[in-house]
Protein backbone atom coordinates (compact mmCIF):
# COMPACT_ATOMS: atom_id res chain seq x y z
CA UNK A 1 0.00 0.00 0.00
CA UNK A 2 1.37 3.33 -0.99
CA UNK A 3 2.07 5.86 1.70
CA UNK A 4 0.69 9.31 1.25
CA UNK A 5 4.20 10.59 0.53
CA UNK A 6 4.70 7.92 -2.12
CA UNK A 7 1.43 8.92 -3.70
CA UNK A 8 2.44 12.55 -3.68
CA UNK A 9 5.85 11.82 -5.20
CA UNK A 10 4.17 9.59 -7.74
CA UNK A 11 1.74 12.39 -8.59
CA UNK A 12 4.48 14.96 -8.95
CA UNK A 13 6.51 12.68 -11.16
CA UNK A 14 3.47 11.96 -13.33
CA UNK A 15 3.48 8.25 -12.53
CA UNK A 16 -0.05 7.80 -11.14
CA UNK A 17 -3.04 6.45 -13.00
CA UNK A 18 -5.75 8.84 -14.11
CA UNK A 19 -8.00 7.76 -11.27
CA UNK A 20 -5.26 8.25 -8.71
CA UNK A 21 -4.49 11.62 -10.18
CA UNK A 22 -8.12 12.67 -9.97
CA UNK A 23 -8.28 11.57 -6.37
CA UNK A 24 -5.22 13.57 -5.44
CA UNK A 25 -6.42 16.57 -7.41
CA UNK A 26 -9.92 16.33 -5.97
CA UNK A 27 -8.37 16.55 -2.53
CA UNK A 28 -6.22 19.55 -3.10
CA UNK A 29 -8.86 21.47 -5.08
CA UNK A 30 -11.28 21.26 -2.17
CA UNK A 31 -8.89 21.26 0.77
CA UNK A 32 -6.36 24.13 0.93
CA UNK A 33 -4.30 22.27 3.54
CA UNK A 34 -3.87 19.34 1.19
CA UNK A 35 -2.64 21.72 -1.50
CA UNK A 36 -0.20 23.36 0.91
CA UNK A 37 1.16 19.98 1.94
CA UNK A 38 1.63 18.96 -1.68
CA UNK A 39 3.51 22.11 -2.56
CA UNK A 40 5.71 21.78 0.58
CA UNK A 41 6.67 18.24 -0.40
CA UNK A 42 7.43 19.39 -3.92
CA UNK A 43 9.67 22.23 -2.66
CA UNK A 44 11.38 19.87 -0.27
CA UNK A 45 12.14 17.51 -3.14
CA UNK A 46 13.42 20.39 -5.25
CA UNK A 47 15.65 21.66 -2.44
CA UNK A 48 17.04 18.21 -1.69
CA UNK A 49 17.65 17.58 -5.37
CA UNK A 50 19.45 20.93 -5.65
CA UNK A 51 21.70 20.05 -2.73
CA UNK A 52 22.31 16.51 -4.03
CA UNK A 53 20.45 14.85 -1.17
CA UNK A 54 17.87 12.82 -3.06
CA UNK A 55 18.49 9.05 -3.07
CA UNK A 56 19.35 7.32 -6.31
CA UNK A 57 15.94 6.06 -7.46
CA UNK A 58 13.92 9.05 -6.27
CA UNK A 59 16.45 11.34 -7.83
CA UNK A 60 16.19 9.63 -11.19
CA UNK A 61 12.37 9.68 -11.17
CA UNK A 62 12.28 13.28 -10.10
CA UNK A 63 14.90 14.39 -12.55
CA UNK A 64 13.24 12.56 -15.40
CA UNK A 65 9.85 14.11 -14.61
CA UNK A 66 11.00 17.68 -13.98
CA UNK A 67 13.65 18.09 -16.63
CA UNK A 68 11.34 16.86 -19.39
CA UNK A 69 8.86 19.72 -19.02
CA UNK A 70 9.74 23.37 -19.59
CA UNK A 71 7.71 24.73 -16.68
CA UNK A 72 8.82 22.09 -14.19
CA UNK A 73 12.40 22.48 -15.34
CA UNK A 74 12.15 26.17 -14.60
CA UNK A 75 10.96 25.32 -11.08
CA UNK A 76 13.90 23.03 -10.60
CA UNK A 77 16.29 25.68 -11.84
CA UNK A 78 14.75 28.19 -9.48
CA UNK A 79 15.24 25.78 -6.59
CA UNK A 80 18.89 25.30 -7.56
CA UNK A 81 19.47 29.05 -7.74
CA UNK A 82 17.79 29.63 -4.39
CA UNK A 83 19.80 26.89 -2.71
CA UNK A 84 23.03 28.21 -4.21
CA UNK A 85 22.21 31.76 -3.11
CA UNK A 86 21.22 30.84 0.44
CA UNK A 87 24.01 28.35 0.98
CA UNK A 88 26.60 30.88 -0.17
CA UNK A 89 25.66 33.26 2.63
CA UNK A 90 26.73 32.67 6.23
CA UNK A 91 24.07 31.12 8.43
CA UNK A 92 22.59 33.79 10.63
CA UNK A 93 22.08 33.14 14.36
CA UNK A 94 18.73 31.75 15.37
CA UNK A 95 16.48 34.69 16.17
CA UNK A 96 15.13 34.61 19.72
CA UNK A 97 12.90 37.65 19.61
CA UNK A 98 11.01 39.54 16.96
CA UNK A 99 13.33 42.47 17.65
CA UNK A 100 16.45 40.43 16.85
CA UNK A 101 14.69 39.12 13.75
CA UNK A 102 14.30 42.68 12.60
CA UNK A 103 17.94 43.40 13.38
CA UNK A 104 18.98 40.41 11.35
CA UNK A 105 16.72 41.37 8.50
CA UNK A 106 18.33 44.80 8.54
CA UNK A 107 21.87 43.46 8.23
CA UNK A 108 20.95 40.73 5.80
CA UNK A 109 19.21 43.26 3.64
CA UNK A 110 22.48 45.16 3.62
CA UNK A 111 24.24 42.03 2.43
CA UNK A 112 21.65 41.11 -0.14
CA UNK A 113 20.75 44.48 -1.51
CA UNK A 114 23.85 46.48 -0.70
CA UNK A 115 24.00 49.31 -3.19
CA UNK A 116 20.36 50.33 -3.39
CA UNK A 117 19.67 49.93 0.31
CA UNK A 118 22.85 51.72 1.30
CA UNK A 119 21.98 54.54 -1.05
CA UNK A 120 18.45 54.75 0.33
CA UNK A 121 19.77 54.68 3.89
CA UNK A 122 22.30 57.38 3.10
CA UNK A 123 19.57 59.47 1.52
CA UNK A 124 17.29 59.03 4.53
CA UNK A 125 20.09 59.98 6.93
CA UNK A 126 20.98 62.96 4.79
CA UNK A 127 17.37 64.11 4.75
CA UNK A 128 17.14 63.60 8.50
CA UNK A 129 20.27 65.62 9.27
CA UNK A 130 19.23 68.21 6.76
CA UNK A 131 15.84 68.66 8.33
CA UNK A 132 17.38 68.89 11.83
CA UNK A 133 19.88 71.53 10.64
CA UNK A 134 17.13 73.49 8.90
CA UNK A 135 15.03 73.33 12.03
CA UNK A 136 17.89 74.74 14.13
CA UNK A 137 18.59 77.47 11.60
CA UNK A 138 14.94 78.37 11.37
CA UNK A 139 14.70 78.65 15.14
CA UNK A 140 17.80 80.83 15.33
CA UNK A 141 16.49 83.14 12.63
CA UNK A 142 13.13 83.35 14.34
CA UNK A 143 14.81 84.45 17.59
CA UNK A 144 16.92 86.99 15.73
CA UNK A 145 13.87 88.35 13.92
CA UNK A 146 12.03 88.74 17.22
CA UNK A 147 14.99 90.61 18.68
CA UNK A 148 15.19 92.94 15.67
CA UNK A 149 11.45 93.57 15.85
CA UNK A 150 11.74 94.51 19.51
CA UNK A 151 14.67 96.83 18.80
CA UNK A 152 12.81 98.46 15.94
CA UNK A 153 9.72 98.97 18.09
CA UNK A 154 11.85 100.54 20.83
CA UNK A 155 13.51 102.84 18.34
CA UNK A 156 10.19 103.89 16.89
CA UNK A 157 8.89 104.65 20.34
CA UNK A 158 11.97 106.74 21.17
CA UNK A 159 11.61 108.59 17.89
CA UNK A 160 7.96 109.30 18.67
CA UNK A 161 8.94 110.64 22.09
CA UNK A 162 11.55 112.91 20.53
CA UNK A 163 9.02 114.16 18.02
CA UNK A 164 6.63 114.93 20.82
CA UNK A 165 9.34 116.80 22.75
CA UNK A 166 10.17 118.81 19.65
CA UNK A 167 6.53 119.72 19.15
CA UNK A 168 6.25 120.74 22.80
CA UNK A 169 9.35 122.90 22.55
CA UNK A 170 8.09 124.58 19.43
CA UNK A 171 4.79 125.30 21.09
CA UNK A 172 6.55 126.77 24.10
CA UNK A 173 8.70 128.87 21.88
CA UNK A 174 5.64 130.22 20.18
CA UNK A 175 4.05 130.97 23.50
CA UNK A 176 7.14 132.74 24.75
CA UNK A 177 7.39 134.70 21.55
CA UNK A 178 3.78 135.73 21.97
CA UNK A 179 4.38 136.76 25.57
CA UNK A 180 7.42 138.67 24.57
CA UNK A 181 5.56 140.45 21.84
CA UNK A 182 2.75 141.19 24.22
CA UNK A 183 5.15 142.53 26.83
CA UNK A 184 6.90 144.57 24.24
CA UNK A 185 3.63 146.02 23.04
CA UNK A 186 2.67 146.83 26.57
CA UNK A 187 5.97 148.53 27.22
CA UNK A 188 5.58 150.63 24.11
CA UNK A 189 2.07 151.52 25.06
CA UNK A 190 3.20 152.59 28.49
CA UNK A 191 5.89 154.90 27.04
CA UNK A 192 3.52 156.66 24.65
CA UNK A 193 0.59 157.23 26.98
CA UNK A 194 1.67 157.43 30.60
CA UNK A 195 -1.76 158.66 31.70
CA UNK A 196 -3.09 155.35 31.03
CA UNK A 197 -0.76 153.92 33.74
CA UNK A 198 -1.25 155.01 37.36
CA UNK A 199 1.65 154.04 39.63
CA UNK A 200 0.90 153.45 43.28
CA UNK A 201 3.86 155.65 44.39
CA UNK A 202 6.63 157.73 42.95
CA UNK A 203 10.13 158.08 44.33
CA UNK A 204 12.49 161.01 44.41
CA UNK A 205 16.17 160.22 44.99
CA UNK A 206 18.26 162.87 46.68
CA UNK A 207 21.88 162.95 47.76
CA UNK A 208 22.89 165.04 50.69
CA UNK A 209 25.42 167.66 49.59
CA UNK A 210 25.98 169.58 52.78
CA UNK A 211 24.60 172.87 54.06
CA UNK A 212 26.88 175.04 52.01
CA UNK A 213 27.08 172.62 49.04
CA UNK A 214 26.57 174.15 45.62
CA UNK A 215 22.96 173.97 44.62
CA UNK A 216 22.29 172.27 41.25
CA UNK A 217 21.48 174.68 38.54
CA UNK A 218 18.25 172.91 38.14
CA UNK A 219 16.67 171.25 41.19
CA UNK A 220 15.48 167.68 40.70
CA UNK A 221 11.82 167.42 39.70
CA UNK A 222 9.42 164.91 41.01
CA UNK A 223 6.49 164.29 38.66
CA UNK A 224 3.45 163.05 40.48
CA UNK A 225 0.88 161.52 38.06
CA UNK A 226 -2.74 161.83 38.75
CA UNK A 227 -3.99 159.09 40.95
CA UNK A 228 -0.64 158.42 42.59
CA UNK A 229 -1.20 157.70 46.20
CA UNK A 230 2.23 158.12 47.82
CA UNK A 231 5.43 159.96 47.36
CA UNK A 232 8.68 158.48 48.56
CA UNK A 233 11.66 160.72 49.07
CA UNK A 234 14.94 158.91 49.53
CA UNK A 235 17.91 160.88 50.84
CA UNK A 236 21.36 159.35 50.91
CA UNK A 237 24.07 160.68 53.26
CA UNK A 238 27.58 159.45 52.67
CA UNK A 239 29.15 160.39 56.01
CA UNK A 240 26.88 159.99 58.96
CA UNK A 241 28.31 161.28 62.19
CA UNK A 242 25.23 161.62 64.35
CA UNK A 243 23.32 159.13 66.38
CA UNK A 244 19.97 160.40 65.29
CA UNK A 245 18.66 163.00 62.96
CA UNK A 246 15.80 165.37 62.23
CA UNK A 247 14.21 165.61 58.81
CA UNK A 248 12.03 168.57 57.82
CA UNK A 249 10.26 168.99 54.46
CA UNK A 250 8.82 172.43 53.82
CA UNK A 251 7.29 174.09 50.79
CA UNK A 252 9.18 177.20 49.79
CA UNK A 253 7.10 180.09 51.16
CA UNK A 254 4.70 177.48 52.37
CA UNK A 255 3.88 175.11 55.21
CA UNK A 256 5.97 172.24 56.62
CA UNK A 257 4.66 169.03 55.29
CA UNK A 258 6.98 166.73 57.24
CA UNK A 259 9.01 166.98 60.49
CA UNK A 260 10.45 164.11 62.42
CA UNK A 261 13.06 163.99 65.15
CA UNK A 262 15.08 160.92 66.25
CA UNK A 263 14.98 159.74 62.65
CA UNK A 264 17.31 156.79 62.46
CA UNK A 265 18.51 156.07 58.91
CA UNK A 266 19.24 152.78 57.24
CA UNK A 267 22.99 152.25 57.41
CA UNK A 268 24.89 150.31 54.71
CA UNK A 269 28.14 150.54 52.74
CA UNK A 270 26.92 153.46 50.71
CA UNK A 271 26.18 155.40 53.89
CA UNK A 272 22.95 156.40 55.61
CA UNK A 273 19.66 156.35 53.75
CA UNK A 274 16.59 158.28 54.87
CA UNK A 275 13.27 157.29 53.30
CA UNK A 276 10.31 159.56 53.84
CA UNK A 277 6.91 158.31 52.69
CA UNK A 278 4.09 160.84 52.51
CA UNK A 279 0.64 160.91 50.87
CA UNK A 280 0.90 162.54 47.47
CA UNK A 281 -1.83 164.95 48.43
CA UNK A 282 0.62 166.75 50.69
CA UNK A 283 2.71 167.73 47.68
CA UNK A 284 1.11 170.54 45.74
CA UNK A 285 2.99 171.64 42.65
CA UNK A 286 5.89 173.88 43.64
CA UNK A 287 9.32 173.93 45.19
CA UNK A 288 10.26 172.27 48.42
CA UNK A 289 13.27 172.15 50.82
CA UNK A 290 14.35 169.03 52.64
CA UNK A 291 16.51 169.92 55.66
CA UNK A 292 18.52 167.23 57.42
CA UNK A 293 19.80 168.00 60.92
CA UNK A 294 21.89 165.84 63.20
CA UNK A 295 21.55 165.79 67.00
CA UNK A 296 24.87 166.61 68.84
CA UNK A 297 25.90 165.13 72.17
CA UNK A 298 24.46 168.06 73.96
CA UNK A 299 21.10 167.29 72.33
CA UNK A 300 21.11 170.36 70.05
CA UNK A 301 20.39 169.83 66.30
CA UNK A 302 22.80 171.08 63.68
CA UNK A 303 21.98 171.33 59.98
CA UNK A 304 23.73 168.64 57.98
CA UNK A 305 22.23 169.21 54.49
CA UNK A 306 19.58 171.16 52.63
CA UNK A 307 18.12 169.72 49.42
CA UNK A 308 15.85 171.70 47.08
CA UNK A 309 13.43 169.82 44.74
CA UNK A 310 10.41 170.68 42.61
CA UNK A 311 7.08 168.87 42.38
CA UNK A 312 4.97 168.84 39.27
CA UNK A 313 1.50 167.37 39.29
CA UNK A 314 0.03 165.79 36.16
CA UNK B 1 -8.44 30.10 -26.01
CA UNK B 2 -7.98 32.32 -23.07
CA UNK B 3 -10.52 35.07 -22.67
CA UNK B 4 -10.91 38.06 -20.33
CA UNK B 5 -13.18 38.13 -17.33
CA UNK B 6 -15.62 41.01 -17.46
CA UNK B 7 -16.03 43.06 -14.31
CA UNK B 8 -19.47 41.64 -13.75
CA UNK B 9 -18.47 38.02 -14.12
CA UNK B 10 -15.42 38.60 -11.96
CA UNK B 11 -17.59 40.04 -9.20
CA UNK B 12 -19.89 37.02 -9.39
CA UNK B 13 -16.91 34.72 -9.11
CA UNK B 14 -15.62 36.57 -6.05
CA UNK B 15 -19.05 36.49 -4.47
CA UNK B 16 -19.20 32.71 -4.95
CA UNK B 17 -15.90 32.32 -3.08
CA UNK B 18 -16.80 34.40 -0.05
CA UNK B 19 -19.37 36.95 1.00
CA UNK B 20 -16.59 39.18 2.32
CA UNK B 21 -14.82 40.74 -0.65
CA UNK B 22 -11.36 40.84 0.95
CA UNK B 23 -11.50 37.19 1.94
CA UNK B 24 -12.90 36.38 -1.50
CA UNK B 25 -9.89 38.08 -3.12
CA UNK B 26 -7.49 35.93 -1.08
CA UNK B 27 -9.43 32.80 -2.02
CA UNK B 28 -9.37 33.86 -5.66
CA UNK B 29 -5.58 34.14 -5.56
CA UNK B 30 -5.32 30.74 -3.85
CA UNK B 31 -7.59 29.22 -6.51
CA UNK B 32 -5.51 30.73 -9.24
CA UNK B 33 -2.31 29.30 -7.71
CA UNK B 34 -3.92 25.90 -7.45
CA UNK B 35 -4.99 25.96 -11.09
CA UNK B 36 -1.55 27.04 -12.32
CA UNK B 37 0.10 24.23 -10.38
CA UNK B 38 -2.49 21.78 -11.65
CA UNK B 39 -1.70 22.63 -15.26
CA UNK B 40 2.04 22.51 -14.53
CA UNK B 41 1.79 19.07 -12.88
CA UNK B 42 -0.37 17.93 -15.73
CA UNK B 43 2.37 19.12 -18.12
CA UNK B 44 0.05 21.47 -19.99
CA UNK B 45 2.11 23.87 -22.13
CA UNK B 46 0.73 27.26 -21.03
CA UNK B 47 -0.40 26.97 -17.41
CA UNK B 48 -1.35 30.62 -16.89
CA UNK B 49 -3.37 30.89 -20.04
CA UNK B 50 -5.20 27.67 -19.24
CA UNK B 51 -5.86 28.96 -15.75
CA UNK B 52 -7.49 32.08 -17.13
CA UNK B 53 -9.59 29.98 -19.47
CA UNK B 54 -10.76 27.75 -16.64
CA UNK B 55 -11.68 30.71 -14.45
CA UNK B 56 -13.51 32.38 -17.35
CA UNK B 57 -15.63 29.30 -17.87
CA UNK B 58 -16.48 29.03 -14.19
CA UNK B 59 -17.34 32.71 -14.00
CA UNK B 60 -19.49 32.49 -17.13
CA UNK B 61 -21.48 29.65 -15.62
CA UNK B 62 -22.02 31.67 -12.48
CA UNK B 63 -23.17 34.70 -14.45
CA UNK B 64 -25.61 32.46 -16.33
CA UNK B 65 -27.20 31.75 -12.98
CA UNK B 66 -25.75 28.35 -12.30
CA UNK B 67 -25.52 27.55 -8.63
CA UNK B 68 -22.20 26.01 -7.69
CA UNK B 69 -21.94 24.72 -4.16
CA UNK B 70 -18.42 23.33 -4.30
CA UNK B 71 -16.53 25.92 -6.27
CA UNK B 72 -13.19 24.15 -5.77
CA UNK B 73 -14.50 20.84 -7.04
CA UNK B 74 -16.18 22.49 -9.99
CA UNK B 75 -13.00 24.36 -10.87
CA UNK B 76 -11.16 21.04 -10.83
CA UNK B 77 -13.58 19.53 -13.35
CA UNK B 78 -13.43 22.56 -15.59
CA UNK B 79 -9.62 22.58 -15.35
CA UNK B 80 -9.44 18.88 -16.31
CA UNK B 81 -11.52 19.60 -19.37
CA UNK B 82 -9.39 22.60 -20.35
CA UNK B 83 -6.25 20.50 -19.87
CA UNK B 84 -7.56 17.70 -22.04
CA UNK B 85 -8.49 20.17 -24.74
CA UNK B 86 -5.09 21.81 -24.49
CA UNK B 87 -3.11 18.58 -24.64
CA UNK B 88 -5.10 17.17 -27.52
CA UNK B 89 -5.29 20.45 -29.44
CA UNK B 90 -3.82 20.39 -32.93
CA UNK B 91 -2.38 23.92 -32.29
CA UNK B 92 -0.39 22.70 -29.37
CA UNK B 93 3.25 22.49 -30.49
CA UNK B 94 5.10 20.01 -28.40
CA UNK B 95 8.30 21.22 -26.81
CA UNK B 96 11.10 19.46 -28.73
CA UNK B 97 12.81 19.02 -25.39
CA UNK B 98 9.92 16.83 -24.25
CA UNK B 99 10.44 14.30 -27.05
CA UNK B 100 13.33 12.58 -25.40
CA UNK B 101 16.15 15.00 -25.39
CA UNK B 102 15.78 15.78 -21.71
CA UNK B 103 19.31 14.76 -20.87
CA UNK B 104 20.66 16.83 -23.70
CA UNK B 105 18.68 19.78 -22.45
CA UNK B 106 19.94 19.26 -18.94
CA UNK B 107 23.56 19.18 -20.02
CA UNK B 108 23.65 22.00 -22.57
CA UNK B 109 26.91 23.78 -21.88
CA UNK B 110 27.25 27.51 -22.40
CA UNK B 111 23.59 28.33 -22.65
CA UNK B 112 22.92 26.73 -19.31
CA UNK B 113 25.72 28.61 -17.59
CA UNK B 114 24.51 31.90 -19.00
CA UNK B 115 20.95 31.10 -18.01
CA UNK B 116 22.15 30.19 -14.52
CA UNK B 117 23.87 33.55 -14.11
CA UNK B 118 20.80 35.36 -15.40
CA UNK B 119 18.65 33.43 -12.94
CA UNK B 120 20.95 34.29 -10.03
CA UNK B 121 20.90 37.97 -10.97
CA UNK B 122 17.13 37.90 -11.22
CA UNK B 123 16.96 36.18 -7.86
CA UNK B 124 19.04 38.92 -6.27
CA UNK B 125 16.79 41.55 -7.73
CA UNK B 126 13.60 39.77 -6.74
CA UNK B 127 14.82 39.16 -3.19
CA UNK B 128 15.58 42.84 -2.92
CA UNK B 129 12.05 43.66 -3.97
CA UNK B 130 10.58 41.64 -1.10
CA UNK B 131 9.75 43.40 2.16
CA UNK B 132 12.51 43.01 4.75
CA UNK B 133 10.57 40.65 6.95
CA UNK B 134 9.67 38.47 3.98
CA UNK B 135 13.24 38.40 2.78
CA UNK B 136 14.45 37.33 6.19
CA UNK B 137 11.82 34.64 6.41
CA UNK B 138 12.83 33.17 3.05
CA UNK B 139 16.48 33.17 4.00
CA UNK B 140 15.92 31.68 7.42
CA UNK B 141 13.38 29.11 6.33
CA UNK B 142 15.09 27.72 3.25
CA UNK B 143 18.71 27.68 4.32
CA UNK B 144 20.37 24.29 4.16
CA UNK B 145 19.19 21.67 6.67
CA UNK B 146 22.74 20.74 7.54
CA UNK B 147 22.95 24.13 9.28
CA UNK B 148 20.30 23.37 11.84
CA UNK B 149 17.35 24.14 9.65
CA UNK B 150 14.87 22.32 11.83
CA UNK B 151 15.87 24.25 14.93
CA UNK B 152 15.93 27.44 12.92
CA UNK B 153 12.40 26.88 11.67
CA UNK B 154 11.20 26.11 15.17
CA UNK B 155 12.75 29.29 16.52
CA UNK B 156 11.38 31.30 13.60
CA UNK B 157 7.87 30.03 14.26
CA UNK B 158 8.21 31.02 17.93
CA UNK B 159 9.53 34.45 17.03
CA UNK B 160 6.69 35.15 14.63
CA UNK B 161 4.10 33.66 16.92
CA UNK B 162 3.03 31.02 14.39
CA UNK B 163 2.65 27.29 14.52
CA UNK B 164 4.92 25.31 12.22
CA UNK B 165 2.28 24.73 9.60
CA UNK B 166 1.31 28.40 9.41
CA UNK B 167 5.00 29.29 9.12
CA UNK B 168 5.45 26.76 6.35
CA UNK B 169 2.45 28.15 4.46
CA UNK B 170 3.69 31.70 4.80
CA UNK B 171 7.14 30.69 3.58
CA UNK B 172 5.56 28.79 0.70
CA UNK B 173 3.53 31.77 -0.47
CA UNK B 174 6.58 34.02 -0.35
CA UNK B 175 8.58 31.46 -2.27
CA UNK B 176 5.86 31.28 -4.94
CA UNK B 177 5.91 35.05 -5.32
CA UNK B 178 9.68 34.98 -5.52
CA UNK B 179 9.58 32.24 -8.10
CA UNK B 180 7.05 34.10 -10.27
CA UNK B 181 9.25 37.19 -10.09
CA UNK B 182 12.39 35.25 -11.07
CA UNK B 183 10.65 33.38 -13.91
CA UNK B 184 9.28 36.59 -15.35
CA UNK B 185 12.70 38.28 -15.05
CA UNK B 186 14.53 35.37 -16.69
CA UNK B 187 12.02 35.16 -19.55
CA UNK B 188 12.40 38.87 -20.14
CA UNK B 189 16.18 38.69 -20.26
CA UNK B 190 16.22 35.59 -22.44
CA UNK B 191 13.73 37.14 -24.83
CA UNK B 192 16.01 40.13 -25.46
Amino acid sequence: MKSSDDIVIGYLCGELSEAEREEVEGQYFTDPQAFDRLTRIENDLIDRYSRGRLSGETRERFERAYLSNKNLRARLKFGEALAEKLDRSEPSPVPTTRGSLWQQSFFSSLKLGKPAFAFSLALVLLLLFGSVWLSIQSNRLRVELARLDAARAEQEQHEAELQQQLADERKRNQELASDLQRASDQATQTKTSPESVTPAFVTLLLTATGVRGAEPTKPPTLVVPKGTEEVHVQLTLKDHDYRNYQVVVQAIAGPQIFNRRNFKPRIDKSGATFIISLPSSKFAAGDYMLTLSGASQSGEFEDVSKSLFRVERR
Amino acid sequence: MAGTLTAETFEKLLASLDADRDRAAVKYEDLRRTLIRFFEWRRAPFPEDHTDEALNRVARKLSEGMEIKNIGGYCHQVARLVCLEALSSVDNKRDPLESGNERAAATTGVDEAVEREIRLTCLDRCLESLPTEGRTLIVEYYQDESRGRIDRRKALATTLGLNREALANRAQRLRDKLEQCVTSCVNQKLAI
